[in-house]
Parts: structure tokens; sequence; C-alpha cells
């Protein structure tokens, strides 16, 4: 396993998606908090446009917003290219195990998701924070959301790769993961009036992928609870894509 | 004789499709066995369930292989290449998943060996070469582990006419100076009957009959003989060990593979006529449509 992962990062890193990762990853922080601040100060210092560096953390993690969707894209075309290519194909008649193969693949994915995310938003707050300033949130509690956020995208991530292996397809993957996001956010945020906040974060415990919607500090009373329902779910994923995998045929 | 492959009632189903049907088939070591079969026979699906691509329905087989890495390798359909990448790159690429020492070397050897060596040094990626230079590069994939087995889906697509005496020539020279044994489906019987020996004919997803090639060539012989008189008892006493078929009153066809200097002196010392012999070899292509059914 430790070979095709010196493998794929190698061709990864050399690639032309990974500079292409890089170059976005710092020009839309670049750019957004250029633009808010060039907002901020258009409108004057009286006016709240109620964005700070803390908001535009939380928001970084969201998979429907710029990075976050454009991260989410890549991994798929990434992930397809090996069946697309029949490259996976080598793997499996050189003599590795399907599960091996799987389990490279997610840690692949899992990493390169940690990596882009983690420095994605802390590039994001530390540009927002230059231009537009703070709200006083301990880092502390900013590194609390970081860690809730950022297991919530691993299992985003380990159910991205679950739909590629499964579905073999850009528009089976992204569709149904798309759909997914935008039902929950929908639904989520219907029921937020009725059932009120106390009950809807309860909720946000066992919907990983709203909890990094941006609407939600994460560093609450749930967050011990937050960050072991997203360890369960990320290895609930794995689990299940190595068992699919498993009784699927490759390409 | 040592078995690389052996399957057992290999099944595969697709829905109520059947596209392999209960295949027991045995490759033996040194083997070039060359899988005949229609399109839609079942040849790929085969191919795809030994290499463990797919999952047989039922069925099982067996590998007798080492347990190295790269020590089977295929180039099955379309090969497997990173098209974003060089040659050389793609090759280091199979290199580092086979945990290979020496890659630069080998890597040389291999292109040369497939003759890709133009290629050393280029930056043009695989999604730029012509089918021909993928179908190479495919190979070259599957060689650079110094594999015990190959299997290779219709290899030849795509080769032109000096590519496919090459690749012909490659695997011959493999298989008697390195011993690999080759799984080689094609549709192309004339090219596979230049090195296969042994064949597995396929149709329907069922192996119809397995036969040694030079088992294959000698019951497609057959001698002609045309008499100077009508046929008679006599003649047909002297025939009498030989398996003949009656054509017209003074030619007889002789079927499978006969001495004529022996049957020439039976005639001679019998004082038979003989007007004229033609020596025929009808070849794998009839022997393929004779199995099926089918006609010329």
């Amino acid at each position: 396993m430790n070979r095709i992962l010196k493998a794929d990062f190698r061709k990864f890193l050399s690639g032309k998606l990974f500079i292409v990762m890089m170059v976005l990853l710092v020009v839309f922080p670049l750019l957004s908090s250029a633009f808010l601040s060039l907002v901020f100060k258009g409108l004057g210092e009286n006016f709240d446009i109620g964005m700070s560096a803390e908001t535009a953390f939380y928001s970084s993690f969201s998979p429907l917003n710029n990075y976050g969707l454009m991260l989410m894209i890549f991994m798929i075309i990434i992930l397809l290219a090996d069946f697309n290519q029949n490259t996976i194909r080598n793997k499996v008649v050189a003599g590795y195990s399907k599960e091996a193969i799987y389990l490279s693949g997610t840690i692949f994915t899992l990493t390169i998701a940690f990596l882009a995310m983690t420095a994605y938003s802390f590039l994001n707050y530390a540009l927002t924070k230059a231009f537009l300033g703070s709200a006083g949130v301990s880092f502390g509690n900013i590194l609390k959301h970081w860690l809730v956020a950022i297991l919530a995208t691993l299992f985003l991530y380990a159910f991205l790769q679950l739909l590629v292996y499964s579905t073999k397809s850009f528009l089976g993957a992204f569709g149904i993961l798309f759909a997914v996001l935008l039902f929950l956010n929908i639904i989520f945020f219907a029921l937020f009036s009725k059932l009120g906040s106390e009950t809807m974060r309860i909720i946000l415990i066992f919907l990983p992928p709203l909890q990094l919607s941006g609407s939600f500090t994460l560093y609450d009373s749930n967050f011990i609870w937050m960050i072991l329902a997203n360890l369960v779910f990320t290895g609930l994923a794995i689990g299940i894509g190595l068992y699919l995998n498993r009784r699927l045929d490759f390409k | 004789m040592a078995y690389v492959l052996k399957t057992h009632d290999l099944t595969k189903r697709f829905g109520d499709t059947i596209a392999v049907n209960a295949v027991n088939m045995t490759i033996e070591r040194g083997d070039i066995y060359g899988c005949v079969g229609e399109n839609g026979a079942g040849k790929s699906t085969l191919i795809r369930l030994i290499t463990g691509i797919a999952k047989p329905t039922s069925g099982s087989f067996e590998l007798n292989k080492s347990d190295r890495l790269g020590a089977m390798a295929a180039v099955v359909e379309s090969p497997g290449l990173h098209l974003s990448l060089s040659a050389e790159a793609n090759l280091a690429y199979q290199c580092r998943l086979l945990g290979l020492d020496g890659a630069k070397e080998r890597i040389k050897r291999t292109l040369e060996t497939v003759g890709l060596d133009y290629l050393i040094g280029s930056k043009k990626t695989a999604k730029n070469f012509s089918l021909g230079m993928k179908q190479r590069l495919g190979l070259a994939m599957a060689l650079i582990g110094d594999p015990e087995f190959i299997v290779l889906d219709e290899p030849m697509n795509g080769l032109d006419p000096m590519g496919i005496v090459q690749i012909r020539e490659l695997i011959k020279s493999l298989n008697e100076e390195k011993g690999i044994t080759f799984f080689i489906s094609s549709h192309i019987l004339s090219e596979l009957d230049k090195v296969a020996t042994k064949y597995g004919f396929l149709s329907h997803g069922k192996l119809l009959r397995e036969v040694d090639a030079a088992e294959l060539h000698s019951s497609q012989e057959a001698i002609k003989i045309t008499f100077l008189n009508p046929i008679d008892a006599g003649i047909k006493a002297l025939l009498a060990d030989y398996d003949f078929e009656v054509l017209q009153d003074k030619t007889v066809l002789i079927k499978g593979h006969s001495d004529i200097n022996k049957l020439m002196k039976a005639f001679i010392e019998a004082n038979v006529g003989v007007g004229s012999v033609e020596v025929l070899n009808k070849g794998i292509e009839d022997y393929y449509l004779e199995i099926i059914g089918g006609k010329k």
C-alpha cells in the first residue's frame, strides 16, 4: 500500500492540477478578503457588513463555496482518472488487493483534503484578519472549530471516494454528492425556525456536512460529541466503501 | 508440466446474460495460449476475471505464480496509461508501484524492447500518442516488472504491419528466452496462428475446445489423391488404416497428417496408378469455423 501511495503522490505533486490547486488556494482568499475590504471601506466604518476573520474562517470549510467546491471537483477528477485511464487495472493485475487499493485511495484523498482545507481556511482567516480585523474569538476556539470542521471534511471526502468508486462517473459522484448537500441544507434550514437553535445544534452533531455550512460555531458544548460523531461517520463511510468495493467490479 | 492458470467452472453473469459460462481451462507454464472467439464470445470478460479486475459470479481459478508484485501483467482492452505523463514517467510510476530498483536503466531497456526508445527524454505525453504507440507502451508497462505470466487482450490492435511483426517476434522471443507464459486473445487468427502453442475456442461464453497447436495443425492437414482408374475395393483396402473420404470416382481425401512416401510406396507395390497428389492445409480459421459450426 505504501508503494501505491508513493506512486500516486509523486504523480499528483508533479501534475498540473496540483499547481492549479495551489494557485487557487492563494488566489481565492486573497481576492475575497481584498474584495470584502473594498466593500467595507466603501460602505464606511458605521456600516456593519457582518464579516470578520472568524466568519470567513467558518465559511472556508463549506463544500458549496469557491475553494471547497473546486477541491471537491478536482478530487473527483483525480480519483476518476484511475478508472477512466484504466490504470487502476495495473494495480489489480500487479497483485494489490482491492482493499489495499481502496485504502490507499482513501489515505491519498483524505490527506489532500486535510492539507488543502487546513491551509485554505487558515490563509483565509489570516488574510481576512489583516484586511477586515477580527471579532475577538480566541485562537483556542478557532482551533476547536477547525478540528470539528476538518473531521467533517474528512467524512465528506471519505463519502466522495465511496461515490467515485461505486459510480465510476463524474456525473454520478458529483451529482449525488451535490444533491445530498443541497437537500440537507434546504431541509435543515427549513426546520431551523420551527425546531429552534438548541434542537438544531443537537441534530447538527449527526449531520457532518452541515457543520461545514459556516452558519454555526463548532466549539460549543457539543464539541466532543461532534468530534466523536465525525470520526464514527468517517469510519463508517470507509467501511461501507471497502465492503462495496470488494463486491463491485473494477471497470 | 506445471500449470500457470487453471479455472474451475468459471462463470460471470450480467443480469440474465451469461458472459462466461462454466469455463474450465488450463494454461501450462511456457504456453502461448491463444484464446479465439467471435465478438462477444466472452474473451475480454474471461480476461477480466482471471486478472482479478472482475469478480466471478461462480466458479474459481488458481494462479500458480510467485507472490512478488508484477509476477503477472496484463494489457486489457485499451492499455492502462497515465495520459498526462510521458512514456518514461508512466514506466517510472509503474516501477514505484512495483517497488523496483534501478528504474532508470530498466525503463531504458524496456522502451528499447518495445521499440519506443526514441521517446527517451521526450516530454510528449501519452494522450498524444498514436494507438500503436499506446499499445507498445502498454506492453512496456506489462514487461517492466519481469512478469512470469502476461495476459494480452487484442495486442495487435492499432498496430501497422511492421508493428504486428515486431510484437509477434517479441512475444516469441520473450516466451523462448525468458520462459514467459502468455494468454493472448485475438480475432486476427492468422497472427495468433504464428505464435500460439495452444488454443482455447470460446463461443457464447463457453469454452468449446482446448487443443495443442501441433495437434490442431495435424488435424487440419489432408491429402487429395486422384487415381488413374476408378476407386475399387483394392484401393480402399490400401487406405483402410486412414480416415478417408471418396470425393469422386477417382478422387479420395485422406484426412489428418499422413506419410505420403509410405502411401506412394504402397500404391506402387500394388500397381495402382496415381494421377496427382495434393497436400492440403486448412489452418486455424477453418478449424474455428468447423467448431462453431459456421460457414466460410
